[in-house]
């Protein structure tokens, strides 16, 4: 089982690095796709089963469809355009691996000390499905933000309809 | 092989994947000049921040909070590209290239 | 009883609702749905009002939980807050409910002549609904929770209306001043609220009751002061600001900007009123925490006794009554202070009652001779017969004439301030203030009415003009004035006391029934009893004096024209020009805060640039600066223009050139750098790790 788990993560990583390098956006953005596909094993092996399905649904379902149509619209399809001239990347680079480096770090750091889980209390965890769950928090104890971000949605697609209506 | 395999499946694992994720996303974006494409690395970021919150969701505390709050960044991920796209197509119609450098008006 | 209760304030609130979405489109603009909804709040209460005369005692409460704040998930946080919002009815209640729906009703029929034909007049009515909901609720509620968002409500509302005439300047300027005014003293209030929540945990008044007749929260310090003593001034704040008391009386005059009915509705007889109430509501606790009370009744006597002094040399009808309006909160202010709290209250329902009169008598003058300045007005007696018949039974009330309703509850006040100082050494300054308050308010009341109905018409246009006016005006005033007479509040009620075999006073007997809910109950030992016996008796007869005085000064100045007042303006020089500016308060907060600070800095700066730098360095400098001239000249030319002048310039540029080269309009450049700065934050913060 960890095996899968590993290539999972090894998958989604060498998705991330095509989508971050490959120069033609439509391939980037079709690997973007792998990568979420990954994640979504990822989040199987930590327990959060809904949240893998809803990953799978509103990311590779919903986000990478519209960032695949938002392509087409806006590029001559078979043309030299969909080759992203890059700017330099030496600066970024290094700006990212620093900003990955103290990331890890920090977070390293943070889960050192924190208290650990028993392996009977994470097995047990991962076991337990979670979904009822999710919804009793939902309309539960989260009840604000859940209703915050129903509203935000609401108000984020009324406003894209408006920004992309025809003039 | 034990030790990578015990490692990939421990805490550090993920955060390893979501530090990588992380970093990939910020050189996306600060190296693409294709507006579509640092959406692309805003999509990786927020994905790496999913991921940390699940790990520690699993390793630590035992809660599910953690798993509510990534899904909550997913929500406004979706939120954030449907508005992000829809600007997008308007900046195209506006100047007829989504490169990012070109939106610069506020310069002058 | 108290779920119909809530009606009463519902039904304005429907009323605003359908006024401000669709009155533009009704016939008449609505009038008659506010006209209504006020006049179904009156049905509503007064039965209750009814229970309260046939029963003696009315109580009735019911509550519903609002929101209650859990901790979080998995029980980790269990401190759970639950606030329980709901209705109070009792003898306080009933009063004021049947006192605030007559006076509101009445002055919505006066407005609907007095506005006829305004523009915006459907959101006049929106308005005033919107107000007398907020004010009935405020009266319903049974926490300061509830009763803070009315009032809160209320002051949006002063706000609107205030500045319903929003094409006169003066009238926004007024407006936005007594909203920032007020503001001050209610966040103070919310303050209090919070600390409330803090000691008990609640805002209800009976549970705050409770809790002080136990004695709970005496030791708990909030900021380092003790929490009762700290919410009880936060609670005065409030009322200071509400009620328009020394330091924060400024707003109250100016809001006379807004039309007649709603400073005879807002600024006379309810929302002005609502601070003495909160006062009233809360005094057990103002009585327990010491300190505050006496502070309560300075305040109270001071602002009483300047207002009406700045009352006497005001022109302006409707500022002349502004004044004695902050004048007399101060009486209530000062009675609640000296504990006399029941006639504190009761003075706050009389005021109401001819105050709302005064303020429509005056707005029925302004709308017959369109002048509010009485030096304009004069022999209107003949010609608006009605009216001055009402305002003269008004005046007659608040001067204190025996008969009149203002004569009971003041002398009540008076009383207590008296026996409050002879209990208190020392404290002989309320009492005085409170006596000289009274003549002065008797003398500027009568001065109003010669000047308005007697003497020969000195403006013969206006007073051509001039005519009473139709029913639908004149009617409220007549049953305001009918509400001024004694009687109504000193009557007997057919309830018999159980050890007296004889008719009580309603009034009393329902105060007191409050004082037993409070737990404040009075048990005066004898020789107390024997104290406050003898300080009424001597309130009677001086405050009867001091008004007669004043009545009799007022007759000769300006009835008989016996003494001029002309003179006495040049006699007291000075000292009228201080209350000709209102004290200059005004002045001092926009001087202080504002200006003054700034102005004085200037004109320092000025002098300085006059006396040093142009006798000493201009002018005695004039000689060595003949003889060095070349020199300098030389030293002009290479080093200040081309070092200095050009070179500061380059500098300029050059900066401006380097710092432009950040400011590219380039989204990942600027993201660049925002990078590089996380970088270095987390480099620092990671150096703190092992």
């Amino acid at each position: 089982m960890d095996l899968v788990l590993l290539l999972a993560e090894i998958f989604t990583v060498a998705s991330a690095v095509i989508v971050a390098f490959h120069p033609n956006i439509l391939y980037a953005a079709v690997f973007l796709l792998f990568a979420f596909c990954g994640v979504a094993v990822m989040f199987l092996f930590a327990g959060a089963d809904f949240l893998a399905g809803a990953q799978i649904i509103i990311y590779v379902g919903g986000v990478t469809i519209l960032i695949l149509f938002a392509i087409m619209l806006t590029q001559w399809l078979y043309k030299i355009k969909l080759v992203d001239i890059r700017n330099k990347m030496l600066l970024p680079g290094v700006l990212a691996i620093g900003i990955g480096f103290f990331l890890y770090r920090a977070l390293h750091q943070m889960a050192l000390s924190l208290p650990k889980l028993t392996p009977e209390a994470l097995d047990k965890f991962t076991a337990t499905p979670k979904t009822a769950l999710m919804g009793q928090a939902l309309l539960g104890s989260y009840l604000l933000p859940f209703e915050a971000i129903t509203i935000l949605l609401l108000g984020a697609l009324v406003g894209a309809v408006w920004l992309a209506r025809p003039e | 092989m034990n030790h990578l395999l015990s490692f990939s499946s421990s805490l550090q694992g993920y955060l390893a994947v979501g530090a990588i994720l992380f970093a990939l996303g910020i050189f996306c974006v600060l190296t693409r000049k294709n507006a579509i494409g640092i959406l692309l690395g805003i999509e990786l970021i927020l994905n790496a921040a999913g991921i940390n919150f699940v790990a520690f969701s699993k390793f630590r505390t035992g809660l599910i909070d953690g798993q509510i709050v990534a899904l909550f960044i997913m929500l406004i991920a979706a939120a954030e590209a449907a508005v992000a796209l829809a600007v997008i197509l308007r900046f195209y119609r506006l100047k007829q290239t989504i490169d990012a450098d070109e939106a610069s008006i506020l310069r002058n | 009883m108290a779920q119909q209760a809530l009606l009463i304030a519902l039904f304005p609130l429907i009323a605003f609702v359908i006024q401000s979405l669709i009155g533009k489109k009704l016939p008449r603009h609505g009038d008659f749905i506010s006209v209504l909804a006020i006049l179904g709040s009156l049905v509503v209460a007064t039965p209750i009002f009814m229970k309260l005369i046939t029963e003696g005692h009315v109580f009735d409460s019911f509550q519903v939980t609002w929101m209650s704040l859990r901790g979080a998930e998995a029980g980790r946080l269990n401190s759970a807050v639950t606030i329980v919002i709901g209705v109070l009815i009792n003898n306080l209640t009933a009063i004021m409910l049947l006192m605030v729906t007559l006076c509101a009703f009445l002055i919505h029929l006066f407005s609907v002549g007095y506005m006829h034909g305004e523009e915006r007049y459907h959101l006049f009515f929106a308005y005033i609904s919107l107000f007398s909901a907020a004010m009935l609720g405020l009266v319903l509620s049974d926490n300061l929770l509830t009763f803070f968002i009315c009032w809160e409500l209320m002051g949006l509302c002063s706000y609107l209306l205030i500045g319903f005439y929003y094409k006169k300047p003066s009238a926004i300027n007024a407006s936005i001043k007594a909203f920032m005014t007020t503001r001050v003293g209610d966040t103070l209030f919310f303050m209090g609220i919070a600390g409330l929540y803090y000691i008990y945990g609640t805002s209800n008044f009976m549970s705050i009751y409770k809790a002080i007749e136990l004695g709970t929260g005496h030791g708990v310090t909030i900021l380092g002061y003790p929490a009762l003593a700290f919410i009880g001034f936060m609670v005065l704040m409030g009322t200071i600001g509400k009620s328009a008391q020394f330091p924060l009386h400024v707003w109250l005059p100016d809001a006379m900007e807004g039309p007649t009915p709603v400073s005879a509705l807002i600024h006379a007889a309810t929302m002005v009123a609502a601070g003495v109430f909160l006062l009233i509501r809360m005094f057990p606790l103002l009585e327990a925490a010491h300190v505050v009370l006496p502070v309560v009744a300075y305040v109270g006597a001071i602002t009483a006794f300047l207002a009406a002094l700045i009352a006497i040399v005001q022109v302006d009808i409707k500022k002349v009554l502004a004044y004695s309006t902050i004048s007399q909160l101060g009486y209530m202010v000062m009675g609640v202070g000296v504990g006399a709290f029941s006639a504190g209250f009761m003075h706050l329902i009389t005021h109401a009652c001819f105050k709302a009169c005064l303020f429509l008598c005056s707005g029925s003058v302004i709308h017959s001779v369109h002048t509010q300045d009485m030096r304009e007005m004069g022999g209107l007696k003949s010609k608006m017969p009605i009216t001055f018949a009402t305002m003269f039974i008004a005046t007659l009330a608040i001067s204190g004439v025996p008969g009149f309703s203002g004569f009971v509850s003041k002398d009540r006040i008076l009383g207590g301030a008296l026996a409050y100082s002879m209990e208190h050494q020392g404290h002989y300054l309320i009492p005085f203030l409170g006596f000289a308050t009274a003549g002065i308010t008797a003398f500027y009341m009568f001065r109003m009415i010669y000047m308005t109905f007697f003497g020969h018409a000195r403006d013969e246009h206006k007073h051509h003009h001039a005519h009473e006016q139709p029913f639908t005006m004149t009617i409220p005033l007549m049953v305001l004035a009918a509400l001024s007479f004694a009687i109504v509040f000193a009557g007997p009620t057919g309830i018999e006391s159980i050890d007296h075999v004889m008719p009580v006073k309603w009034f009393d007997h329902a105060l007191e029934g409050v004082q037993v809910e409070m737990g404040i109950a009075e048990h005066l030992s004898p020789e107390a009893e024997a104290v406050h016996h003898k300080a009424h008796g001597l309130a009677l007869i001086i405050s009867l004096a001091v008004a007669g005085l004043g009545i009799f000064l007022s007759s000769i100045t300006y009835l008989k024209h016996l003494l001029s007042a002309e003179k006495f303006k040049r006699m007291a020089g000075p000292l009228y020009n201080l209350v000709w500016n209102k004290y200059f308060f005004d002045e001092f907060y926009l001087g202080i805060f504002i200006k003054k600070g700034l102005l004085n800095f200037n004109q320092m700066l000025a002098t300085f640039d006059d006396k040093v730098v142009d006798r000493i360095f201009v002018d005695g400098w004039r000689d060595i600066a003949m003889v060095t001239k070349n020199v300098i000249g030389k030293f002009d030319d290479l080093v200040v223009d081309r070092l200095m002048v050009d070179g500061t310039a380059d500098v300029m540029s050059g900066g401006g050139w380097v710092l432009r080269q950040f400011q590219t309009g380039k989204v990942q450049q600027y993201l660049v750098l925002t990078v590089m700065v996380i970088i270095v934050a987390l480099f620092f913060a990671n150096l703190g790790l092992k």
